[in-house]
């Protein structure tokens, strides 16, 4: 099993594993001298695959096997260079989607066996678990899935509603493949953010500058969007988010309150706090759920009232804010208006 | 962690301070000491009241002298390893924590209660069946009293089994890795020392915990789902009873054998998932063990230190090396026989060491200072 040859099919699907890196090697490629035709192919490629991310879709190209292996390391290279956390977020996610897709698909068509090898092989590599397999099914210590699993929020996810027995969980396929993607997605995420660079190929910093551009575009639409909907106080909030500064506690907590209030999602709303600078996913996503009386003591905070947040400094009140009470009484008051 | 103790008078103060001193004095080896304690924090209840934080001692030595220097009400250390654990909560710097969990007898709801539950009035002592306004001074603060009995350690210990099987046989922890403890009053605690657990963060202690209890079980884990389904399907995802873990048991309480899997799948689908749902709970709640799952998933709090006596009862956290044997209102109650003599203001009939006492109600007694100081700390009592 630990014997299992990738071949160049097996990287282009998943790029990430070590043995991408040793096969490029191979290919002799060089940043330094990354001009000419085929490289811009790569680049090209390396660009779609970003842009794909980012709109949240899956980059789903195999065609050129070779340009998929090294498009990959392009792209974290210039991901890493445009240094917009919410777009590395992004990027890695779609990724680690990427690999998922292959992961399910393989394991309906092709030899089981040489499959869960992989499977198996990933959590070696990545994380350095050793998962083995019994009766068809993964075998994970119970400490090493409770680390992945627990930020889960399907109850199916629960140990209780796992198969557990002497110190180990037992998974399908599927729900292994499920419980390692936020895990390549981390992985991709890390790697990007560890990239030394010293000096970029012309080539590469022109698409850089051109990715930015674009990207740019895509969050002052979003911006625009946010202007029409909220009222100030949360808008001052998102302002100072998208300006990647550290709004305060009771800003934090006004924004996510408010939220929940009008029925964005969790995700939505962690999604929100990426940019801010000391942003640790899973504490946000602790703390939203929390609020959302998912977690800890199951009370559902509610949106503070105008007299609070003025006292809490966070009021922008503008006209339009004319009699209100309570910032959710703004967003209503605008909905019905519109 | 315990909440601050009832008040009691001067003469009753200092015979419970005298008798504690005397243990610590007597019994050091009886305190024992946490491992890497270099890297726990530590902290101890005054008699004065008021709460003692953030100490941290290099060795059993160290820490015994300063609790013979102070004679702290109640000792505690923390669960969790720190690289600082002396600076304040922010600055420690979390490593691990051991796994821990809290089985309170207390909350069993047992039928028992109803011979040895009372209720104290804060304000002027007046002692009530059961909790209402005081009847003498009109306060609202009264505070649960209770008297553990044998029936009571015989549920822990029940619950402790059940416990001890979760942990065993489905998570994995070996027997040498479980520390099972009386807690000094009305329950037992459970240390884990797995260093593979010891990294779990609360959601995943507060996943464990839920395990040990069955709460959240889904139908879907059964393959009954809330939509439409064929029968034969069911019949092949329903687990037999020899399976593992949750589904095993589950599957043992709704029928003998795997041969009535047929006739059991079709019940539940003609009762509908709902109905199925209050029945996994309602098995859950017979068969989990009913543990304090505040205590399991908070890796910050200091807890009760083994070998030390509890202000509550002036009883010992007493280990428990053998669950049917241990008789932790013997092996726990380790103050000296001399007799004082005290006002019992009311106290049901209660058993400590193999004499039993009492019924009292408002009358001088005679008694063992492991008695006296017992029905002191518990509020029933005065010098």
């Amino acid at each position: 099993m630990s014997n299992i040859q990738f071949g160049s099919r097996d990287l282009a699907k998943y790029p990430f594993l070590t043995e991408a890196g040793k096969y490029l090697k191979d290919l002799d490629y060089s940043l330094d001298e990354f001009e000419g035709p085929s490289k811009k192919r790569i680049i090209e490629r390396a660009c779609e695959r970003i842009l794909t991310a980012i709109d949240g879709n899956v980059f789903k190209q195999l065609d050129d096997l070779d340009t998929e292996i090294v498009s990959f390391l392009i792209a974290l290279i210039i991901v890493h260079a445009l240094g917009i956390r919410s777009v590395s977020r992004k990027y890695s996610l779609g990724e680690a989607r990427r690999a998922e897709m292959f992961l399910e698909r393989d394991l309906k068509h092709e030899s089981d066996e040489r499959m869960r090898s992989i499977l198996t092989r990933i959590f070696k590599d990545l994380f350095s678990i050793d998962i083995t397999q019994e009766n068809n099914k993964f075998k994970f210590k119970v400490s090493e899935y409770l680390k992945r699993a627990t930020y889960f929020h399907d109850e199916h996810w629960k140990l209780v509603n796992r198969i557990v027995n002497r110190g180990f969980v037992y998974l399908d396929s599927d729900d292994t493949v499920r419980l390692i993607r936020d895990e390549i997605s981390l992985y991709i995420y890390d790697k990007i953010n560890k990239m030394e660079l010293k000096q970029l190929p012309e080539s590469i910093k022109i698409k850089v500058d051109e990715l930015r551009g674009k990207v740019v575009k895509h969050v002052e639409f979003r911006r625009y969007f946010v202007t029409t909907k909220y009222p100030p106080c949360v808008h001052h909030i998102l302002q100072l988010l998208s300006k990647a500064e550290n709004p305060p506690h009771s800003a934090r907590f006004l924004l996510a309150t408010y939220m929940l209030s009008i029925g964005k999602s969790t995700d939505e709303i962690c999604a929100l706090f990426e940019t801010a600078p000391d942003y640790n996913e899973r504490v946000t996503r602790y703390q939203v759920e929390h609020l959302a009386g998912m977690k800890g003591s199951r009370t559902k905070y509610v949106c503070p009232s105008c007299e609070k947040v003025t006292s809490d400094n966070n009021c922008y009140r503008t006209e339009e804010c004319d009699g209100i009470i309570n910032p959710l009484q703004f967003g209503r008051r605008r909905i019905r208006n519109e | 962690m315990a909440e601050e103790g009832l008040e009691m008078n001067e003469q009753s103060l200092n015979l419970v301070k005298r008798s504690f001193k005397e243990f610590y004095f007597k019994h050091t080896n009886y305190v024992e000491t946490p491992n890497r304690i270099e890297e726990r924090e530590f902290g101890y209840m005054q008699f004065n009241g008021g709460m003692i934080r953030h100490l941290s001692f290099k060795n059993n030595g160290e820490l015994s002298a300063h609790f013979l220097k102070h004679i702290p009400s109640d000792v505690y250390y923390s669960c969790a390893y720190y690289i600082n654990p002396t600076a304040p909560m922010q600055e420690k710097i979390f490593k691990g924590a051991d796994l821990i969990f809290d089985i309170d007898i207390d909350e069993l709801a047992l039928i028992c209660a109803k011979d040895h539950e009372m209720w104290i009035c804060n304000h002027c002592k007046n002692v009530m069946g059961e909790k209402q306004e005081c009847g003498k001074c009109n306060s609202m603060k009264v505070e649960k009293i209770s008297l553990t009995c044998d029936n009571c350690i015989d549920a822990g210990k029940g619950e402790l089994k059940k416990l001890i099987k979760f942990l065993q046989e489905d998570l994995g922890i070996q027997e040498n890795e479980i520390k099972i403890y009386f807690s000094g009053n009305q329950g037992f605690h459970l240390h884990i020392y797995n260093t593979e657990l010891e990294s779990l963060d609360p959601h995943s202690r507060a996943d464990i915990a839920d395990y040990v209890m069955g709460n959240n079980i889904l139908p879907d884990s059964f393959g009954v789902r809330k939509n439409s389904h064929l029968v034969k399907d069911v019949i092949s995802k329903f687990p037999n009873i020899d399976d593992f873990g949750w589904r095993g048991r589950i599957s043992r309480q709704l029928m003998k054998d795997d041969k009535a899997k047929p006739r059991t799948v079709q019940k539940i689908l003609k009762a509908g998932y709902l109905r199925f749902k209050t029945e996994l709970d309602d098995i859950a709640r017979e068969i989990g063990a009913h543990i304090d799952p505040k205590v399991t998933m908070d890796i910050h709090r200091v807890f009760r230190m083994q070998g030390t006596l509890n202000s509550k009862s002036g009883l010992m956290k007493a280990p428990c090396n053998a669950i049917d044997t241990f008789d932790p209102l013997t092996n726990a109650c380790v103050l000296t026989d001399e007799e004082v003599l005290v006002n019992v203001r009311y106290s049901p009939k209660f058993r400590l060491k193999e004499r039993f006492f009492g019924p009292f109600n408002d009358q001088k007694v005679k008694l063992p200072t492991y008695a006296a100081v017992y029905l002191i700390c518990k509020g029933l009592a005065e010098v």
